[in-house]
């Protein structure tokens, strides 16, 4: 076990290093774990799964939710402000936090994401998500009339 | 793989309704919505709230309104039934977001219908051939996954499993023990089986007294149970059965009159316990005194009691507790369908637990 006060470093898959207190570190699973795991001398985490550019975004929610004496208020003015970002931005926090196992940062994306095509016309959501129609103009016909009250 | 890992959560967390629309934005996004898995793990979350969600009501020209039980003024939206020859279908009980519809005109065939996705199949019954049973039931077995359709007459009772396509008879004391030549109450669904009542005397059909017997039918093991009947009903006094937050409840007072009060009772965890007293003596809403001009519908999220009343239950009012007040009414049938109100038209709301794609089998 590396010893405490100490700080981690966690290396991206495009060799970006960020340093980062333990005690934030840890309060991940995975990170936990690796910890445990890893030679006490080196001290460094790769991380296979994530570039630098979404983990710096990944670092700085972190950081600001782990900040003390930060109150709900700014969080939420935080969250709001750390959300404005494109539809892969948020795609690739996703994949992140999914494979840093971080239940919180998941949950959020997620809303964001519920919160973005939720009574949005098909149109829309198509252009939100860089989504090509695929479907021929008789197969949407069909589709649709089936189901023609839920677009009431 | 990737946009399957995102959209699944996303998926997972909206309505049927916007997953509907939603199949059109590309055929992955279809592919998704249409998995079976993915429906499964959908209909597991919509089940697991058993407190009514929407209310059906059958208007005058056939179709029905969706409203939202906490707020009944409005209509959600208004839908045909999908069975064209199928006319004034009526609902002969509900579970879950599954409705059992049938027709005055035949006896033996029955629609199963899920009234969310508007998904239905047909049905007939082998048995008794132009006879109606006294009673009709329908309720959801989660060990089995399997939905269960179960119709009482004079000497027998038969289950019917929609998944399994099969149909099995079956009769025991309480069948044969009490005279049937009277119909059963409405079928009431709970989580774990389907409640009626029947009386000995004709004039109290519908309702439960010292003369009457209160039956069931137990999921679990497909078998039709007498119900101990409650410590507060006596013989000055009437109730009727209802369904609360998945449980089964029972409403009434003295003589059935609620000037005396209305006292509402629910079954909960072995044991029941009186869930409000309601002084309904100065109230103007109410100016039929008897319980059978009385519907519990539901309880709302807060704890406040629909009831459907009047004369032909035309009018939906909310009542709060925790105010003791009557918050809102609201006539249902109002406009131009007032003309066709007529004496001894009665107007059935099904009470819908869940908004979920639900259906037993494939269509």
């Amino acid at each position: 076990m590396m010893s405490l006060g100490k700080l981690i470093t966690l290396k991206t898959n495009d060799n970006e290093e960020f340093k980062l207190d333990k005690t934030v570190a840890v309060k991940l699973e995975i990170i936990k774990n690796i910890v445990q795991d890893v030679d006490c001398t080196s001290n460094v985490i790769p991380l296979p799964n994530i570039d630098g550019k979404t983990m710096t975004k990944v670092v700085k929610y972190w950081k600001k939710h782990s900040e003390e004496g930060v109150t709900e208020v700014q969080l939420k003015n935080f969250d709001q402000d750390f959300l404005k970002m494109s539809h892969s931005e948020l795609h690739d926090v996703h994949l992140a936090a999914k494979y840093l196992d971080d239940n919180q940062l998941k949950e959020v994306i997620i809303q964001e994401f519920l919160d973005r095509i939720k009574g949005k016309p098909i149109e829309e959501i198509r252009e939100v998500f860089g989504i090509v129609n695929d479907y021929t103009p008789e197969e949407e016909e069909e589709v649709r009339r089936e189901n023609a009250w839920a677009f009431e | 793989m990737e946009a399957y890992d995102i959209l699944f959560p996303i998926f997972i967390r909206l309505s049927v309704k916007s997953l509907l629309r939603f199949q059109f934005v590309s055929k992955l996004w279809n592919a998704i919505i249409s998995d079976k898995e993915f429906r499964k793990i959908h209909i597991d979350l919509s089940k697991a709230s058993s407190t009514t969600k929407f209310l059906l009501v059958q208007t005058n020209d056939g179709a029905f309104e969706f409203r939202d039980l906490e707020n009944p003024k409005i209509v959600m939206r208004k839908q045909k039934f999908p069975l064209k020859r199928f006319q004034n279908p009526i609902a002969m009980g509900s579970c879950d977001s599954l409705v059992l519809m049938k027709t005055c005109m035949d006896d033996n065939e029955y629609v199963l219908w899920n009234s969310y996705t508007n998904v239905c199949c047909i049905f007939l019954c082998p048995y008794l051939k132009e006879m109606s049973p006294h009673g009709c039931g329908l309720c959801y077995d989660s060990d089995d996954d399997e939905c269960k359709v179960i119709l009482i007459y004079t000497s027998f009772y038969v289950v019917y499993y929609v998944k399994r396509n099969k149909w099995i008879k079956k009769t025991n004391d309480v069948i044969t023990l009490y005279p049937k030549s009277l119909e059963c109450s409405v079928g009431i669904s709970v989580i774990g089986g389907v409640f009626w009542s029947f009386s000995s005397l004709e004039i109290l059909h519908q309702f439960i007294n010292t003369y009457s017997t209160i039956i069931y039918f137990d999921v679990k093991t497909d078998e039709l149970k007498e119900f101990p009947k409650p410590y507060f009903v006596s013989a000055y006094q009437l109730f009727r059965l209802t369904s609360l937050k998945g449980c089964v409840g029972l409403y009434g007072g003295l003589y059935g009159d609620i000037t005396f009060g209305l006292d509402v009772w629910i079954m909960e965890q072995g044991g029941w316990t009186l869930l409000i007293k309601i002084n309904i003596c100065n109230n103007s809403y109410f100016c039929d005194r008897s319980i059978s001009n009385i519907v519990i519908l539901g309880c709302t999220r807060n704890g406040e009691i629909l009831f459907q009343i009047g004369r032909s239950l035309e009018r939906l009012v909310m009542y709060d507790p925790k105010r003791r007040e009557f918050l809102q009414t609201v006539c249902i049938f109002e406009d131009s369908k007032h003309d066709s109100i007529s004496e001894d038209s009665k107007y059935d709301i099904i009470p819908i637990c869940s908004e979920s794609f639900y259906f037993p089998i494939e269509t």
